[in-house]
């Protein structure tokens, strides 16, 4: 074990959160047993996890990606497509809509990662909306129904389960597993050299990073697993059609919630997803029936006031608030000024 | 160790780099000269592989480099400074030097004991767990050189380390560069103060309007008309060169 020790950054109170995120995932399935309940934890538990594989690519290596949903489509429709069409099982269908979503992306590699900043994101963006487009115009030549219903027809190997709960169980193990890379990533070298890429490209080169190699790491991780998130909703909702799989929403959704909790930590996306699709719902249950959209507006005040308070997001907030804590313990009455500084 | 033949970088009509050749020695300390806006840092880029040549070929410890990217001429032993200091603003002072130490050891445990060594060596030992952003300027310099040697390279590029430092800064990074040599870098060192230069460099070379116009013994090179000419004759320099001119 101490080769572990050797290339993975751990930390002592690595084991608090690692007990949190188990109780979290393993242990709210087993205690709730109401279906609204169980319904949001299933979302939560998905949208944490693909946030999360969001950030990996937008967070800790810079690349602000606004076109996830083609990742995300993908994965649905693949793992649709192969088990309506020739019975293939959803497991191995995950596996193969993220090989297809990776070979997407290595396609928008080519020409995005030429840009940086907005020109980044608007090129990544443009690739998700084209996703759906020719996707729609595909039925022009292709017999293929607008909508893909899945039979409800419950087992383990069809990936489709009689409880919620199991939904639970299963979208939370999604979720451990997308955040144990990010974390084995994160605290490895290759942590180091994405964010060394994201706060300065030149100096990363010149300290003999291959850049390309290890955005197309990024981005290749970051794409399969927000594919195997398409393949689980599509076998939860086990409807699927082009505009709801293909929504702008996802890919604007992904990184909003990262930039709440946190962008570029391993546990911000997580914190995010906690927060903002229960906010989001009990909004619509508060003013939804007032006025039609009325929801979406306090949704969008609160989350820019959040993210003008807390420009780091929620971990970022709570850690100043830590370091302005100890430095009032070890300093004190001393005075300090205004930047902190003694 | 270092060869560039005739070597020539355009960005469109202008002409940054003219048909320069320059030789560098194993072991040598090579003073690179020239007014502003002469070319130093263009050439530096081609040579790192940042920018490709327009024209002619480099060769690094025998092997040809031109055409070559920057990580990957990084990678044969090739490191190189930037004028600006380049930080990651996101990281701590250690992390930073451990970025260039990850490319001889993905162990972060080895990584660190070099970026230690590194930190300490060029007098950031007890700035390694500060954020880089509360670096003063001369700190950022050392840890740009501090970046570069992590890398444990053959041979460095700096550029201009030591412009914006006082005179004791100034020093330390002088004897940084010496004891460098010492331990058997070698250094390719674009300087604008002059008498750094001429205490430390085994040779020098001078570029004006991206011309090579001068190479020799610092004392040769001080004496030459062309090199006298090409410092004069720019009074827009004289801001500029403050550091040289007080001791020039
Ligand atoms: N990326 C670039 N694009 C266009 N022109 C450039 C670029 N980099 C440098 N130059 C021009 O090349 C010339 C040499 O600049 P530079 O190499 O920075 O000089 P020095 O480092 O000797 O002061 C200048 O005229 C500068 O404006
Ligand atoms: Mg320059």
């Amino acid at each position: 074990m101490n080769w572990l020790s050797d290339y993975f950054d751990i930390r002592r109170t690595d084991a608090i959160w690692t007990v949190l995120l188990l109780a979290m995932t393993l242990g709210l399935p087993l205690f709730i047993s109401n279906n609204y309940y169980l319904n949001v934890l299933v979302l939560v538990f998905l949208y944490a996890g693909m946030a999360s594989a969001w950030n990996i690519l937008g967070g800790m290596a810079g690349q602000f990606s606004l076109g996830h949903t083609a990742f995300f489509g993908t994965g649905a429709y693949t793992s649709t497509l192969l088990y309506n069409y020739l019975g293939v099982s959803p497991w191995l269908g995950l596996i193969a809509g993220g090989i297809v979503s990776m070979f997407f992306a290595v396609i928008i590699a080519y020409p995005a990662f030429r840009m940086r900043g907005v020109f980044f994101a608007m090129a990544t963006l443009a690739f998700g909306e084209a996703i759906r487009i020719l996707l729609i115009y595909s039925r022009k030549f292709v017999d293929m129904p607008y909508g893909l219903s899945i039979n409800w027809e419950p087992g383990f190997s069809r990936m489709i389960f009689e409880e919620r709960s199991s939904y639970a169980f299963l979208t939370g193990g999604f979720l451990l597993i997308v955040t144990l890379v990010a974390y084995g990533l994160s605290r490895s070298y290759i942590g180091t050299y994405l964010r060394a890429i994201r706060d300065s490209e030149e100096a990363a080169v010149a300290a003999g990073v291959p850049m390309r190699r290890y955005k197309m790491i990024a981005l290749l991780i970051s794409a399969f697993f927000t594919s195997a998130g398409g393949t689980i909703l599509a076998q939860y909702v086990l409807y699927i059609e082009p505009t709801s799989v293909f929504s702008i929403n996802y890919s604007i959704d992904l990184p909003l919630m990262s930039l709440i909790g946190g962008i570029g930590t391993v546990a911000g996306p997580i914190l995010g997803a906690v927060i903002a699709l229960p906010l989001r719902d009990v909004l619509l249950e508060l003013f939804g029936g007032a006025a039609a959209g009325m929801h979406l507006v306090i949704y969008g005040v609160l989350l820019m006031v959040i993210v003008i308070i807390l420009p780091d997001g929620l971990i970022g907030g709570v850690k100043s608030l830590l370091r302005r804590l100890q430095r009032g313990q070890t300093s004190g009455n001393r005075t300090t000024d205004k930047r902190g500084r003694k | 160790m270092l060869q560039i033949d005739n070597v020539t970088k355009r960005f469109g009509g202008l002409v940054a780099v003219d048909a320069v050749s320059l030789t560098v020695n194993e072991g040598e300390i090579i003073g690179l000269i020239g007014p502003n806006g002469a070319g130093k840092t263009t050439l530096y880029n081609v040579i790192a592989g940042t920018f490709p040549a327009t024209q002619g070929s480099i060769h690094f410890r025998g092997q040809r480099i031109d055409g070559k990217r920057a990580d990957e001429t990084c990678m044969l032993g090739l490191a190189r400074t930037f004028q600006i200091p380049q930080v990651f603003g996101s990281m701590t002072v250690g992390d930073s030097i451990m970025v260039g130490a990850f490319l001889r050891s993905r162990s972060r445990r080895v990584a660190r004991r070099r970026a230690e060594e590194v930190a300490e060596a060029v007098g950031l030992g007890h700035r390694f767990d500060l954020p880089t952003t509360s670096l003063t300027t001369a700190e950022r310099k050392r840890l740009e050189v501090a970046r570069t040697l992590a890398t444990d390279p053959g041979m460095i590029l700096l550029d201009e380390v030591m412009a914006g430092l006082n005179h004791t800064e100034v020093q330390l990074m002088l004897d940084l560069v010496s004891s460098l040599r010492d331990g058997g870098l070698t250094v390719l060192f674009v300087e604008h103060n002059l008498s750094a230069v001429m205490q430390i460099c085994d040779r020098i070379a001078v570029l004006d309007h991206g011309a090579k116009i001068a190479d020799g013994l610092p004392t040769e090179v001080m004496e030459n008309r062309e090199v006298i000419t090409a410092y004069l004759g720019a009074p827009a320099e004289d801001g500029e060169n403050q550091a040289g001119g007080d001791h020039a």
